[in-house]
């Protein structure tokens, strides 16, 4: 404050003698004002006999430009009945004199120290701050209120009573009312009347003010609640846009520059209005978010949070962090090194590890507040999964239930963001939380995007577990929704290669179970077993692990063999490339005729090939009731059936075996990307692959053997048994009420 | 509400309440609003609870009340059948600062302009004191005269259409009673309980132009026929109250003519109030005006 020019202050005392009987300017300074003036500025903004004094209250001339400021308190002195004899002082400045705006806390501090007014009657001369719009938008998002009590103002020709203030000092509402003003032109101060209290009966002039009760005929607004209708008002969202675009502290710094008079007229609130609106146009800001590169002034408001934070300033933290908060989501990276240089330096995400001498820093409510504000700042609002991992770094441990909050109020971009972040609260919060945080991060993730993001090389065990959760809710939520979600499960083999990687075999059991119960609804029928057990990846090549292949089967019950055997190999030899018009083909298909069981008919052979080249789709077995499950594999009615190209292609494949060629199908001739190595503890064993490319005769001719000798017994067993016994007879339908029948 | 400051506007207001629960009048007082009925039930414990008087009006308070009975209806052929009806008075009090009757403030004179009742206090402490309760009253009554006159709200007769209550305060006073006493104007009604005395009918009229001669005997003659001049006869009465009241022996439990005050004694220090309150007449001039604006 040094360096601030003095500026005049005129004064007045209201009040009596103990043998007075009536209030009255009992003393006041000599200057431009005179005792009248006084006498009819302190009974038009009378705020009545205060029960809890003090109360501050603000009030002006609009025609002459005057502010005031009185303070009216209880004296020692009691009158002729017994009654406390009040105080008020009052302070009156012209807005001419000052050379920048004030806050009303402002000047209550300069003159509240000021009992012993001057005997000779001379103006005091007193040197004011000025407004921090910085500050004050730092306040402004403690109490949000102050943006509807603005646009009220400015709605009509209200006259506002907020009730239910009654536990609040008389200092927080002085903020209110400082709040509210800074949320208007500073032109319109001096016919801005308002106080921390009135006493509800009085007839006062006071525009906005707290009271005890509202009476009818003006607006009330209870205290710590934001009525709806409001919101819909046209000036509050102006208000809204405003604030939006300008930012918080740009759109008060604007309006502290508003200084043409303005009054609560009809025009003057529409001079209001227009102010609020021009602020919205980011184009009249100096501060405007946007202007340039955002890194560098990121990185300076960290630089001051580190520099407060050394030397435990609190008031200069708060003031970085209102910065912090008025640039918008920079994500600018190649500033992203920096910032998180500042960030480790000063353990800005880690308020309890601040350096302190009593009282932290930062009270733990406004501590969280700026650990968003820093997160906001370096990583955006949208973080990546990229940049959890970054933050988890700079924190230098586990993300910390506080860093969680702030990163709740985020919008994770992607899928797999949201899903390590979900696993990351999981961890941290409690189960209400950490449930009511599922919905808002997974609950509107697609399908594909969420099987994706689980599938997403690293496998993660948590990552999988969380996304299986999802995906069993999902399909207990909602039956529409399975035969998408077990389209897109069927794509990545059911999830089971990662869940491979990270789990030992019953671990993969249970996760299988658990997901392809869910999406099919209990146990699997052949149809369904081919779905779960379809090669999967480029061109087919994955086959399904042993643990799944278990699973289905385990599911499917007793008739697996034949269902496999119908079902599933016929897909793995041709995703092997063995063509139909083979004679083995054909011949492992016609053994697929020996009767299964009484439920289910066997399925029908597929017609002789042999010496078709190409077969066409319509000479494959029709859809509908097919128990082979050959309709589903999706070839639509009238397009030709992919060749498989073999035979033909023989010599290239042969040499690709051997590794010396590329493909066939154009993929190098590499080996598949390395795998992560397994966890320690697990007991995991490599999966024995179905064929080997090397020796594919010989894995041909195992299948073979094995199913030959499976359906052999599953032969003799039926043999043995029997005739199968005949079904029950259907129990009678009654014919017509109990006892009739 | 009409008086100068200290006449005991606010302390009259908040005797009101008191005053229907001690004479068990069939009346009960309810807010129309939560201010006003945050005020009465603030106003009634402070002379009460607290024995203190209500704070000081700063500037002009209001109160929106409602006097409410159940009344009981004969209908039917020779009135043989009744039923209970409720009857409710609204009342709308405007409680100014003393201050703005000195020098009339045109929200004042507004009040004054758009009511019809007004209950004028006469403060005979103050007008020994001052003797400025003609000034003030004239003062008054001529802006709001000139502004009925200019609107074309005054009577046919040309006076003004309130009727007006007047209210000789502080009964309890010492100066008050032995002044009723030495005119022989006091008496005691043998149906209360306390037998506190009582200044009745005419006799009202005849203390209180007794009392407005206590500074001035022209000031008597003055402030009577000012009154009547500006409203008609008929729709002026006269009271002679006490908020605090007497104040009761505890033993006898009766009013004592040798220790009557309520207050305590102000070479003590600030008065503050003796005893239980008992209002004198304040219910009655609220009654009558309700019972009159009812009926015009």
């Amino acid at each position: 404050m040094a360096g601030e020019r003095a500026v005049p202050v005129e004064w007045a005392e209201w009040g009596k003698r103990p043998d007075g009987r009536d209030y009255g300017v009992v003393g006041h300074s000599v200057g431009a004002l005179s005792s009248a003036n006084f006498h009819r500025l302190l009974t038009r903004f009378s705020t009545g006999s205060a029960d809890q004094p003090p109360v501050v209250s603000v009030n002006g001339t609009s025609s002459t430009g005057w502010m005031g400021l009185a303070i009216q308190e209880n004296t020692p002195e009691l009158d002729h009945v017994g009654r406390v004899i009040k105080r008020t002082r009052y302070f009156c400045l012209h807005l001419d004199r000052l050379e920048h705006p004030v806050t009303y806390r402002e000047l209550h501090r300069a003159v509240a120290g000021i009992y012993q007014l001057p005997a000779d009657r001379r103006p005091l001369r007193l040197s004011l701050a000025p407004l921090d719009p910085d500050a004050l938008a730092a306040e402004l998002y403690e109490q949000e209120q102050a943006i509807t009590t603005a646009a009220l103002l400015l709605q009509s020709e209200p006259v506002i009573r907020i009730v239910g203030a009654d536990h609040m000092p008389w200092q927080e509402r002085l903020r209110h009312l400082d709040l509210v003003a800074a949320l208007l032109p500073y032109g319109m101060r001096p016919t801005l009347s308002a106080s921390t209290w009135v006493r509800s009966t009085t007839e006062t002039e006071i525009r906005l003010a707290f009271a005890d009760a509202a009476r009818p005929g003006v607006t009330a607004l209870t205290w710590g609640e934001e009525p709806e209708a409001t919101h819909r008002l046209t000036r509050y969202q102006d208000y809204r846009t405003a604030v939006d675009k300008r930012g918080r502290a740009g759109f008060i710094d604007y309006l502290s520059r508003q200084t043409e008079p303005l009054d609560f007229s009809k025009k003057g609130r529409a001079g209001a209005m227009d102010a609020v609106r021009r602020a919205s146009d980011v184009a009249h800001s100096p501060r405007a978010n946007g202007a340039g590169p955002v890194g560098p002034r990121v990185a300076a408001t960290l630089a001051a949070c580190v520099e407060s934070i050394r030397t435990r300033d609190p008031v200069a933290l708060r003031a970085a962090a209102t910065r912090l908060r008025e640039i918008e989501n920079s994500g600018e990276r190649e500033y992203r090194r920096d910032l998180r240089s500042l960030v480790r330096e000063g353990r800005l995400l880690d308020p309890d590890g601040w350096p302190r001498d009593g009282e932290p820093l930062l009270p733990p409510e406004k501590a969280m507040g700026f650990v968003e504000s820093v997160l906001w700042a370096v990583w955006g609002h949208q973080p990546t999964a990229e940049d959890l991992r970054e933050i988890e770094a700079d924190l230098g441990t586990r993300l910390t239930p506080r860093v969680l909050w702030a990163l709740c109020a985020t919008e994770p971009a992607g899928a797999l963001a949201r899903l390590e972040l979900y696993v990351r609260i999981e961890r941290a919060m409690a189960p209400q939380q950490a449930a009511e945080n599922r919905l808002r991060l997974l609950g509107g993730v697609p399908v594909g995007d969420l099987v994706a993001a689980a599938v997403e090389p690293p496998a993660d065990a948590p990552r999988l577990a969380t996304a299986i959760d999802e995906l069993v809710r999902r399909c207990a939520a909602d039956d529409g929704e399975r035969s998408e979600i077990g389209g897109h499960l069927a794509a990545v083999g059911y999830l089971a290669r990662p869940l491979a990687e990270v789990y030992d075999a019953a671990g993969q059991a249970t996760s299988l179970r658990k997901l392809i119960q869910a999406v099919h609804g209990g146990g699997l029928d052949a149809m369904g077993l081919r779905d779960v057990l379809r090669p999967t990846g480029r061109n087919g090549m994955n086959m399904p692990t042993a643990v799944l292949v278990t699973v289905a089967v385990d599911l499917h019950g007793p008739n697996a063999g034949a269902a496999l055997l119908t079902g599933h190999l016929p897909d793995v030899f041709a995703k092997a490339g063995a063509a139909e018009d083979q004679v083995w083909f054909a011949t492992l298909l016609s053994y697929s005729a020996l009767p299964v069981g009484p439920t289910e008919p066997a399925p029908p052979l597929p017609p002789p090939a042999h010496h078709q080249r190409e077969v066409p789709t319509h000479e494959f077995p029709p859809p509908g009731p097919d128990p082979s499950g050959a309709a589903s594999q999706g070839h639509a009615p009238g397009r030709r059936r992919p060749r498989f190209a073999f035979w033909k292609d023989r010599a290239r494949w042969f040499a690709f075996w051997k590794g010396r060629a590329p493909s066939p199908h154009g993929q190098a001739a590499s080996e598949p990307s390395p795998r992560p190595a397994p966890p320690p503890s697990g007991t995991r064993q490599e999966p024995r692959p179905i064929y080997d490319r090397k020796n594919m005769g010989a894995s041909i001719a195992a299948i073979l053997v094995a199913v030959i000798i499976v359906v052999g017994l599953i032969y003799a067993v039926v043999s043995i048994s029997g005739t199968p016994e005949p079904a029950p007879p259907p129990a009678p339908t009654p014919a017509g009420p109990f006892g009739e029948g | 509400m009409w008086g100068p400051t200290g006449s005991g506007k606010t302390t009259f207001l908040g005797a009101l309440n008191l005053a229907l629960n001690t004479q068990e009048s069939p009346w009960r007082l309810t807010g129309a609003d939560d201010a006003s009925t945050d005020a009465l039930i603030d106003m009634t414990r402070r002379l009460t609870e607290g024995q203190a008087f209500p704070e000081a009006t700063q500037k002009i308070d209001r109160y929106r009340w409602y006097l409410i009975r159940e009344l009981e209806e004969r209908y039917g052929l020779f009135g043989r059948k009744r039923r209970q009806r409720q009857l409710q008075v609204g009342l709308d009090l405007v409680d100014p600062s003393g201050g703005h009757y000195a020098s009339p403030h045109e929200e004042l004179v507004e009040y004054l302009v758009s009511s019809r009742g007004i209950v004028l206090l006469f403060d005979p402490e103050r007008e020994y004191a001052y003797g400025d309760a003609f000034s003030s009253l004239h003062a008054m009554l001529s802006r709001v005269d000139k502004r009925m006159l200019e609107d074309g709200l005054l009577l046919p007769g040309g006076k003004l259409p309130h009727h007006v209550a007047v209210c000789v305060t502080k009964f309890d006073e010492y100066r008050v009673l032995k002044t009723a006493e030495r005119l022989r104007l006091v008496t005691t009604d043998l149906t209360d309980r306390f037998g506190f005395p009582r200044v009745e009918g005419e006799d009202r009229r005849e203390l209180f132009r007794e009392l407005c001669a206590v500074r001035s005997p022209a000031n008597a003659q003055f402030i009577t026929s000012t009154l009547e001049r500006y409203f008609r006869a008929d729709q002026i009465s006269y009271f002679v109250t006490s908020a605090v009241g007497f104040h009761v022996n505890e033993r006898t439990e009766l009013y004592d003519p040798d220790d009557f005050s309520n207050l305590d004694d102000p070479a003590s220090g600030p008065t503050r109030i003796r005893g239980p309150v008992y209002p004198i007449q304040v219910l009655e001039p609220v009654l009558w005006l309700s019972e009159r604006l009812t009926e015009g």
